[in-house]
């Protein structure tokens, strides 16, 4: 079980070393229009391909003005690559979401939002546009990969918090981005819908895209891959969730910047207090098997060792 | 507690008296020396309720004191109210609307309780905010409890929502399915769950742990799960899984509710899907081209029996295009209300100062009444030009016909401009009435009536709030825009229906030529 941040650090690495990253940046200096300093000074930094990164951090941190200036709508100096291509040539493979969705949306229908997508996607490669009969059965293919059960000619305003999230992502996708950035779209959503959403963006990371999204929600770091801390115009190395919540000593990264760590994570980290052990489940199955292996085991030996039948001096 | 559309703004709108329940009803039993109880309301997204001022002039509104009382009293009573939240450092002057979202919503949640109600009704308290300030947020309203008041919060954050309510009402699909203390109802997760109730992360991990033979499922603050994980065997109850117990406890308590009110999840988050495509809508370049040459022709008309025939013929259009009767009467009666209006004006010699005597003069009203009638016209007109059509059908429909004589890139910006407008036609309406209900809550939280005069006094209050949205909103708009290049991408023109020329089409171009003739006859 991986403890240490410089060996998770490596192991994220190592991983993208096949082909070049989904997104790499180097000296990235952004001072949006009418900022007095830069809110981004010199970060430099890479994101595998098939990796789902949450990025965390107080407001104003820089969070927001990192992705809005990988989809140019913030100037920026510095070096940026796309799949190992230039960004200047490669930009359209990385698309963001907007909060509120129903803002970003042209479409007045389901069908009619991811036309458009499928539409720009044609133009980016310069393929013919998409004809009628072909048209339908793309748009279900791509509501049916993000889990999007609606009629195509349901209205946009009409769709509930979760599903305007899913056509966002759908869109994106549709236009032809293998990188996605999410910012702050799970804030809004109810928690059914929004552990739907984790599903969604683990089944697309899953499949070799690239999904970056800035969260408040411990819970979305808990099921990402990496996690990056942006702090004062800095940027942290991608870490692992483990290396984020659970430390080896001293404080964790996520106590470190105010977060409080999720329930689970507050639970396990009392019992691997208590027993010295190494506990540092992620979800609820890893929490229960690694229960379940040290409880026969562990709890007697720590007793014996100690000759404390109290508990509560264990806690 | 409960998912979205589950009913729980609807509930929190009836207890907070913005809606009135079709059944039941709301009642609330004042202490002791008081005839009523006051209600202080945070709505969805409480940044609407901003009047758009400045900070002290919005405590002003809400504390019912004058601007200058507040300037005084800033730093004694409103201070104190903003430092716990993290806005001690705005000063009276400062524009509350140019903070960030977050900090938006905590200035009116620091206003609303400076001078709370006996009742605090939120609606997703820590909705949008970050770390620090969702738990100065949960803090304050405990505070507020602490001192004696009833605080009634749907929540999002279930586990703080669990840990810091002493009572939990659970709404599963409209109806009240739990009704009890957050330990029972973190005990009968499991069949919360399966009537449509979202369960709390601590409660998920009671329940899996419970399945492996661990603790039974309960509200456990980390410290007592951990305890309870760590004791020996021998304690736990044989070690054997423990059954999930079915929610007796919620189900006997739940129609003990001290408020009734009708909740019924609101239309807009469950609209029921529209129909499919219609592939045979009437074909859009006739009818076009008919209603034009028809809305020129009844232009330049304006005698009575041109009148009759625009009517006539407008009517026969709206028959066969089949137009809904209901928008109809409604561009009716908005029409009536104007044409009266106008006779009346005309046609009125009010009596002194302004005139010698009293009278009314049927001739100029009659007048007025033949130049209004056309316009009745012109709104069916409108409303036929437009019926059944989406901004990319628009937009695909104009880059098609300007193909040949405009230049690609100007082509392109002004079909999607085309686009744009008819797609935010609905989403600015959607924001007008939001910010409506926004200034009635506000009212009603510093305790005031609804009433015309105060309205037209206050429209600033509605209308400067939603200027601001609705910018904010246009600028998200470019933005995406922008970031998906829109301007680069021609309509796709595989979303316009296989319009044929059909019988229908043939009907409606034939009458509109025949009453574009008879309207030349008359003149």
């Amino acid at each position: 079980m991986p403890q240490n941040t410089q060996s998770n650090v490596t192991e994220l690495r190592n991983e993208s070393n096949a082909q070049p990253p989904a997104l790499a940046w180097k000296d990235l200096r952004v001072a949006p229009p009418g900022a007095s300093r830069p809110v981004l000074r010199d970060v430099s930094g890479e994101i595998g391909h098939g990796q789902w990164v949450t990025f965390v951090g107080p407001n104003g941190a820089g969070k927001t003005t990192f992705f809005r200036a990988l989809v140019g709508l913030a100037p920026f100096q510095g070096e940026v690559w796309v799949h190992g291509e230039p960004w200047q040539t490669a930009r359209w493979r990385v698309q963001m979401a907007f909060q509120p969705p129903a803002a970003s949306f042209v479409g007045q229908t389901v069908l009619e939002e991811l036309a458009i997508s499928i539409a720009a996607r044609a133009a980016h490669l310069g393929d013919p546009p998409p004809d009628g009969a072909s048209l339908d059965a793309e748009v279900r293919r791509w509501m049916h990969l993000v889990g999007l059960s609606t009629a195509l000619q349901r209205p946009v305003d009409q769709l509930s918090g979760g599903e305007m999230a899913k056509l966002a992502v759908a869109g994106a996708l549709a236009s032809g981005a293998d990188v996605l950035l999410l910012d702050e779209t799970q804030a809004e959503l109810d928690p059914d819908a929004r552990a739907a959403m984790r599903e969604v963006l683990r089944g697309l990371a899953r499949a070799g895209r690239t999904v970056l999204l800035v969260t408040h929600d411990m819970d979305d770091v808990l099921a990402s891959d990496a996690v990056v801390v942006v702090k004062d115009g800095h940027m942290s190395a991608p870490m692992s969730p483990r290396a984020f919540f659970y430390a080896d000593s001293g404080l964790p990264p996520c106590d470190h910047l105010g977060f409080e760590p999720p329930y689970l994570v507050q639970v396990a980290r009392r019992v691997q207090r208590a027993l010295a052990i190494e506990f540092s489940p992620l979800s609820e199955q890893e929490f229960v098997e690694g229960w379940q292996r040290v409880a026969a085991s562990q709890i007697l030996d720590a007793r014996a060792q100690r000759g404390n039948p109290s508990i509560e001096s264990f806690v | 507690m409960g998912r979205n559309g589950a009913g729980k703004s609807t509930l929190l709108d009836a207890l907070a008296g913005l809606a009135s329940p079709s059944e039941g009803e709301v009642t609330y039993h004042p202490p002791a020396g008081r005839t009523e109880v006051r209600r202080t309301y945070v709505p969805q997204s409480p940044e609407r309720l901003l009047f758009a001022t400045q900070a002290a002039e919005e405590f002003a509104a809400s504390l019912r004191l004058s601007r200058s009382d507040v300037r005084q009293r800033w730093e004694e009573q409103v201070k104190p109210r903003l430092e716990p939240l993290g806005l001690g450092h705005l000063q009276p002057d400062d524009l509350p609307s140019r903070l960030s979202t977050g900090m938006q919503r905590k200035f009116v949640y620091a206003m609303a309780l400076a001078r709370p109600g006996e009742v605090l009704l939120c609606d997703e308290p820590t909705s949008g905010l970050d770390a620090a300030s969702r738990a100065e947020i949960i803090a304050e309203i405990a505070r507020y409890v602490q001192q004696g008041g009833l605080a009634i919060t749907a929540l999002h954050d279930l586990d703080d929502a669990l840990f810091a309510a002493t009572r939990v009402l659970a709404l599963g699909d409209g109806r009240l399915v739990f009704d009890g203390p957050p330990q029972a109802f973190a005990a009968s997760a499991g069949e919360l769950e399966r009537q449509g109730v979202p369960i709390p992360p601590s409660a998920r991990l009671a329940r899996a742990l419970a399945r492996a033979g661990g603790p039974k499922p309960g509200l456990y603050a980390p410290d007592e799960l951990a305890a309870l994980l760590l004791a020996p065997p021998v304690s736990r109850e044989d070690g054997a899984p423990v059954a999930e117990p079915l929610g007796e406890t919620g189900r006997t308590s739940a129609d003990r509710g001290a408020a009734h009110a009708s909740a019924a999840p609101s239309a807009g988050e469950a609209g029921p899907p529209s129909a499919e495509r219609e592939r045979s809508a009437s074909h859009p370049a006739l009818r076009w081209l008919s209603i034009t040459a028809m809305a020129i022709a009844i232009a330049l008309v304006h005698r009575p029996a041109g009148d009759l025939v625009a009517v006539l013929a407008s009517v026969a259009l709206l028959v066969a295009l089949s137009a809904p009767l209901r928008t109809t009467l409604r561009l009716t009666w908005t029409w009536a209300s104007f044409a009266i209006l106008a006779c009346a004006v005309s046609g009125l010699q009010l009596g002194p100062p302004f005139h010698a005597q009293w009278a009314f003069h049927f001739s100029a009203a009659k007048r007025t009444w033949f130049e209004v009638v056309p316009y009745w016209c012109y709104l069916q007109l409108g409303q036929l030009a437009l019926a059944r059509f989406s901004s990319l059908q628009l937009a695909a429909l104009t880059d098609r016909a300007l193909r040949r004589a405009v230049p690609r890139r100007q082509r392109l910006v002004a079909s999607w401009f085309g686009a744009l407008a008819t797609r935010f036609i609905p989403a600015v309406e959607v924001m007008y009435r939001e910010q409506w209900y926004a200034y009635r809550v506000r009212l009603q939280n510093a305790g005031r009536a609804l009433n015309t005069w105060r309205a037209l006094v206050d429209v600033a209050n509605v209308i400067a709030p939603f200027v601001i949205r609705m910018l904010r909103f246009g600028e998200t708009t470019a933005d995406a825009m922008e970031a998906r290049r829109l301007f680069e991408i021609t309509p796709p023109s595989a979303i316009l229906p296989p319009w044929r020329v059909s019988g229908r089409d043939v009907t409606a171009t034939a009458m509109a030529l025949v009453s574009i003739a008879l309207l030349i006859w008359t003149r």
